[in-house]
Order: C-alpha cells, then sequence, then structure tokens
C-alpha cells in the first residue's frame, strides 16, 4: 500500500507538471526549443537511436558517399555498326575555286571549252569564261516529269542527252540558290507523265516522258565570282 | 571517412554505340604528265580541244599537242600584258577569257623553251585606264580604257619538252 500511495503521489506530480507545460504553450513551445542548436554535439548516439530510424533517403549526398562503395562498372556497350562506305575519290583531285578563293566543288574536266564542275552532291555544273555570267550555263533545263497530277512524288528527267551527272536546272539562265537536280542511276523508263513541272509552274497535262531517269534534288546552284581557278586539292 | 555499408549496384551497361560516320571520299587517282625524256611537266588536267593540259607546279596551264617537232606547248593565249602604271611595273593584267584562268599567257610566238609564262592570280576583275603594256617585243607606253582584267602572276618559264608526252599514276 505505501508503494502505491508513493506511485499516486508522482502520479500526481507529474499531471500537475503536465498542466504548466500546456499552459505555457505546449507542442509550439517545446518545438521552438528543440532545434538543431539545441542538441549537442555528439550528444546523440548510438544508444539515443532506434534500429532503423535513420532511411538512406535521409543522408546527405556527402554521408551517402561516405557509405557507399563504387559499384561494378557497367557493361561496354556493343559496337556500333560500320558507316557507310565514302563516296569514290575524283581523278586527279583537283578543286575549283574563284576569284573570292570560294570552293565551288572538284574539277571534273574540260567540257568543249568550258569547264565542268564536280558539287559535293555529285551534280555537274558547266561554267565558260564569259564574267558576265555568274550562272552555270543550262544544257539540261528539264522539265521534270511526275506520274502524279500536282507534280507529287518522283520527280523525272529524260534522258539520252549530256551524261547524266550534269545538272538540271529548270531555270533557263541559272542564277545562284537555283535548285539543281540529279538524275539517279537506275534503268530508264518511258511513260505518261500526268504532270511537269518547268521554271514557271507545274502544268497539269499528260506528256510522253521517254528514258526518263528518276531526279533527285543535289544542292542548290552556287555564288561564284568569276574567273575560276584549278588548284590541286587540300 | 566513413565506413562502407554496402556498394552500389553495378552501372548498367553502356547503349550501344552509335553507326559510323560515313567513310571520306577515296584516294584520288592523279597523273602526272613527262616529257619523253622522263622530266616531269605537271599535273594532267584532262584534254582541252585536241591538247593535252598540264597543271604546272608553278600554277600555269600548258597545252600540248601533238607534234613530234616541237618541244614546247601551244601559244593559245599570247598577250598583251597591261599595266595601271607606267613602265611595265607592278601587276600585269590581261582580258584573254582564258579559262581556267590559269592558262599560260605566253608572249613569245612560238613559246620557245625559257620564254616566261604568265597565268591568272586569285582577284577580281578590273577595270581600269593602262598607262602601258608588254608584249613580245618589249614594254611600250600607251593609255586607253580596258575591261575586265584579270591579274597575272609569274609562273616560271617555258620547259623543254620533247614529245612523246607520257602519263604516270602518281604514287
Amino acid at each position: 500500500m505505501s508503494r502505491m500511495r508513493v506511485r499516486s503521489g508522482h502520479l500526481a506530480l507529474l499531471l500537475a507538471g503536465l498542466a504548466v507545460f500546456i499552459a505555457a504553450g505546449g507542442p509550439a513551445y517545446a518545438a521552438k526549443v528543440i532545434s538543431g542548436k539545441s542538441i549537442k554535439a555528439k550528444s546523440i548516439g548510438n544508444k539515443q537511436l532506434a534500429t532503423g530510424a535513420v532511411s538512406l533517403a535521409k543522408l546527405s549526398a556527402d554521408a551517402k558517399a561516405g557509405l557507399l562503395v563504387g559499384g561494378a562498372a557497367g557493361a561496354a556497350g556493343a559496337q556500333g555498326a560500320a558507316g557507310a562506305q565514302g563516296a569514290a575519290g575524283t581523278t586527279g583531285a583537283m578543286k575549283i575555286v574563284d576569284a573570292q578563293d570560294r570552293r565551288i566543288g572538284t574539277y571534273g574536266g574540260l567540257y568543249a571549252n568550258d569547264l565542268l564542275v564536280t558539287l559535293d552532291s555529285g551534280a555537274q555544273l558547266i561554267y565558260d569564261a564569259n564574267p558576265a555570267n555568274g550562272g552555270p550555263l543550262n544544257i539540261v533545263p528539264g522539265p521534270l516529269y511526275y506520274k502524279a497530277m500536282n507534280c507529287v512524288g518522283q520527280a523525272y528527267v529524260t534522258g539520252g542527252g549530256p551524261p547524266p551527272s550534269i545538272g538540271v536546272i529548270l531555270e533557263s539562265t541559272p542564277i545562284p540558290g537555283n535548285t539543281v537536280y540529279l538524275a539517279q542511276p537506275g534503268t530508264p523508263l518511258s511513260f505518261s507523265s500526268l504532270s511537269h513541272k518547268t521554271s514557271a509552274s507545274c502544268v497539269n497535262a499528260p506528256v510522253s516522258a521517254t528514258l526518263s531517269l528518276k531526279a533527285q534534288p543535289a544542292g542548290t546552284v552556287p555564288t561564284v565570282e568569276k574567273p575560276l581557278f584549278l588548284e590541286p586539292q587540300g | 571517412m566513413a565506413k562502407p555499408v554496402r556498394p552500389a549496384p553495378p552501372a548498367p551497361g553502356a547503349p550501344r554505340a552509335v553507326r559510323g560516320a560515313t567513310g571520306g571520299a577515296g584516294q584520288p587517282l592523279p597523273y602526272d604528265v613527262y616529257d619523253s625524256a622522263g622530266n616531269r611537266i605537271g599535273r594532267d588536267i584532262g584534254v582541252f580541244s585536241s591538247y593535252q593540259t598540264v597543271l604546272t607546279d608553278a600554277g600555269a596551264i600548258l597545252s600540248y599537242d601533238a607534234n613530234p617537232g616541237t618541244a614546247y606547248p601551244v601559244g593559245l593565249l599570247g598577250g598583251p600584258l597591261y599595266f595601271d602604271t607606267a613602265g611595265c611595273a607592278g601587276t600585269p593584267y590581261t582580258n584573254s577569257g582564258a579559262f581556267p584562268a590559269q592558262f599560260a599567257q605566253i608572249l613569245q610566238s612560238p613559246p620557245v623553251p625559257g620564254s616566261p609564262i604568265y597565268a591568272g592570280t586569285r582577284g577580281s576583275l578590273r577595270n581600269f585606264t593602262y598607262q602601258s603594256y608588254k608584249d613580245s617585243t618589249g614594254c611600250h607606253g600607251g593609255s586607253g580604257p580596258v575591261t575586265n582584267m584579270q591579274p597575272m602572276k609569274s609562273a616560271g618559264t617555258v620547259p623543254n619538252s620533247p614529245k612523246p608526252l607520257v602519263l604516270k599514276a602518281v604514287g
């Protein structure tokens, strides 16, 4: 009984203290008081922390760095696919530059009394000596033929004339920026086109396209200031 | 340093490498032009009209016919050369219309070995009033307007090149 009385006395004292604590502001007061600054350095040791109380996610990056050792290196990546074969070399490997030292393309030879320049796209342009002609000569002015109306889909150019490497330019007097088309290797087709494109417009009308090759855009007419110069590459 | 507690998981394998870039253009197959004595004249650049054309190391294009009786190029361009100063001083110019611009301009006719060669050099065409000009007989005074003048440079002298000429692959 005496032990029970003593305990009851302690309990009464504890309840009285709790009443004062709540009256003084309760938890808010405690939160103000117990901050990081209030904890003495090294005062919380292993004994004060419950097992598993601190998760990895709660640790700082520095702390994690101290805990983790480097993982095994990842497996090497698979070897990449082989690159495409480069373009064939050009005979002589000479380049053509203009009066302003701009590289126009590679030397494609002499075409009659004119100069054949191979653009990087593979299309060849013909330049004469006339300094008034800033653009190339146009010996393949198109038109481009299409199997569909409205000049959509694959374009074709008739073959059988100059070498198919000569660029096709729709404008009769080419100027820098005009599109150059290049005939593609393949079997020539003869068909009735439903539309064809000239420098002026697309014309929807059936026209026979004889021995035609597919044509793809191959760059534009470059800006050139004559005269042109022939120099070794590189 | 904190004691390590566990290893990091292995890193994932590296992704497959990207496709390699397209290879460069194949090696060129140039030819040099030699005379019958084995002397190199320059680089073959093809046939112009019916002439074998050669780009010399000095930057001039010489044209050779098949005539075995001549050991020099044909004289396609003979001048004169114009100067915008008196006494044929400074840069020479020509309006030959040569194409490419390095076609040799040789004042002597025929262009025998030892004759000076001029060839076009980089620069815009000019219009000006010439103050002197040079032909095969020498420098002359005079004045007059000239147009589309191509600046020229000295490009060596005509070599003695006994025919026939032969092509040899470089390297």
